[in-house]
């Protein structure tokens, strides 16, 4: 399974950034090798509008299939759902923490009237 | 409509279309317009076509007893997928500049309120497993009183897109009558869309520091757009905020000012027109279209 985490930098240390569309990098996390890869979200982070549906593309298209946020909107939502991917929303502090407390079941997946956008 | 029909101008113009603008909202545009719209027609027995193209936030109907109401709705092409015909190929999602498509794997998404109807989409697609369908986005209203015809767009509330029931109020009209557009606040792309092609833009101001920063602005919009532009102050007092300087400067003729007045504030809010609320208005009004038409309306002509 793959694991994408959004974050404010490439590495898994830096902190989790709580946007989805607009966050700096998403970070994915591939369980069979333990290993991290950063992607840039250059092409969503600029994007006029739809941010959320050119970064849920973006995890889509690397087989990711949970994402790990703070939050998402409603078209971002719309799109990872059509995508097949779960949405963890409340993630705080580094991607690394991020990831130990999902695999402890301590996020909540998202539904659709949850995914309401920036707080 | 019959009222159209039945009168003819009187008014000898160059000037047909007049977009009013302003930049900075709340600067009174829709008073102005309406004003200038009941004083052409009263004073002068001349049918005036009003456009509202705030549509955002229509509200000149406000000012007017209309009688019976036109309705329509105002709808926009956007694609639908057909997945038997579809190969996943992804030509269609990289055609779209707005982002409006996204493939998950064998599965198209659309977003159709990012979609701006270009066809590209269906253009690129070798298997056409896209067509073209109608999507609403507004309703747009026509109504007459006096001689005024007021056509107005309202775009349905959390639709991001406005230009399209703009565009359907302009081209809602063939009236062979004065035009008055009341057109939408701000410099983006709906102001474009109802500036482009007036014969004259009349800007709408307030002596304060937003609405010289932002008369800059819509002037600098209207240079662009090659449509020649004159002031309003509007709410005027012993403040200036530089507008007269900044005018001047640009060869922008001030063709009027209407003062910061209680009396004018609080029958505006009852919402009386401003040729109404006193006779000199309407006088004042007419005038402003006459000097409309002789003066030279500044900025960079064609």
């Amino acid at each position: 399974m793959k694991i994408a985490v959004t974050s404010q930098g490439e590495t898994p240390e830096s902190s989790v950034d709580e946007r989805f569309g607009r966050a700096y990098w998403i970070l994915i996390y591939d369980e069979v090798d333990d290993s991290w890869e950063a992607l840039e979200n250059s092409v969503a982070r600029n994007a006029m509008q739809g941010a959320g549906i050119q970064a849920a593309q973006l995890v889509s298209d690397h087989q990711a299939t949970v994402l790990i946020t703070g939050v998402t909107g409603p078209k971002a939502f719309r799109a990872l759902d059509a995508a097949g991917v779960r949405v963890m929303h409340g993630a705080k502090g580094t991607v690394q923490e991020a990831l130990q407390i999902f695999c402890a079941g301590g996020l909540t997946e998202a539904s659709a009237d949850m995914a309401v956008g920036a707080p | 409509m019959g009222m159209s029909a039945a009168l003819t101008p009187t008014v000898r113009s160059n000037i047909v279309k007049l977009c009013v603008v302003s930049g900075k909202g709340g600067t009174g545009k829709t008073t102005l317009s309406v004003g200038l719209a009941c004083a052409l027609a009263e004073a002068q027995g001349t049918a005036v076509t009003l456009l509202d193209c705030d549509v955002e936030e229509p509200n000149a109907h406000l000012y007017l007893q209309l009688g019976t109401l036109v309705k329509r709705e105002i709808s926009v092409l956007v694609p639908v997928w057909d997945p038997k015909d579809c190969t996943a190929c992804g030509a269609c999602k990289r055609a779209c500049d707005f982002g409006a498509l996204a493939l998950f794997g064998d599965h198209l998404e659309i977003f159709a309120e990012h979609c701006h109807s270009c066809g590209a989409c269906l253009y690129a697609c070798p298997q056409q497993a896209l067509m073209e369908v109608p999507r609403s986005v507004g309703r747009l209203q026509k109504g007459t009183v006096a001689g005024v015809e007021l056509i107005w767009g309202e775009l349905t509330v959390g639709e991001p897109r406005s230009v399209p029931v703009i565009e359907a109020v302009l081209e809602a009209t063939q009236a062979d009558t004065p035009v008055i557009i009341d057109g939408p606040p701000g410099t983006s792309c709906a102001l474009i869309a109802a500036a482009d092609g007036a014969d004259a833009a009349l800007v709408v101001t307030e002596p304060t520091l937003f609405g010289l920063h932002d008369l800059t602005a819509v002037l600098d919009v209207l240079d662009t757009l090659e449509v020649p532009a004159a002031v309003v102050i509007n709410k005027a007092n012993d403040e200036d905020s530089g507008i007269r300087a900044l005018c001047r400067a640009r060869g922008v003729p001030v063709l009027l000012e209407i003062p910061f007045d209680r009396q004018l504030a609080e029958r505006g809010a009852e919402a009386v027109p401003l040729n109404r609320i006193d006779p000199a208005w309407g006088a004042q009004l007419v005038r402003l279209w006459e000097m409309l038409q002789s003066h030279e309306a500044g900025g960079k002509t064609p």
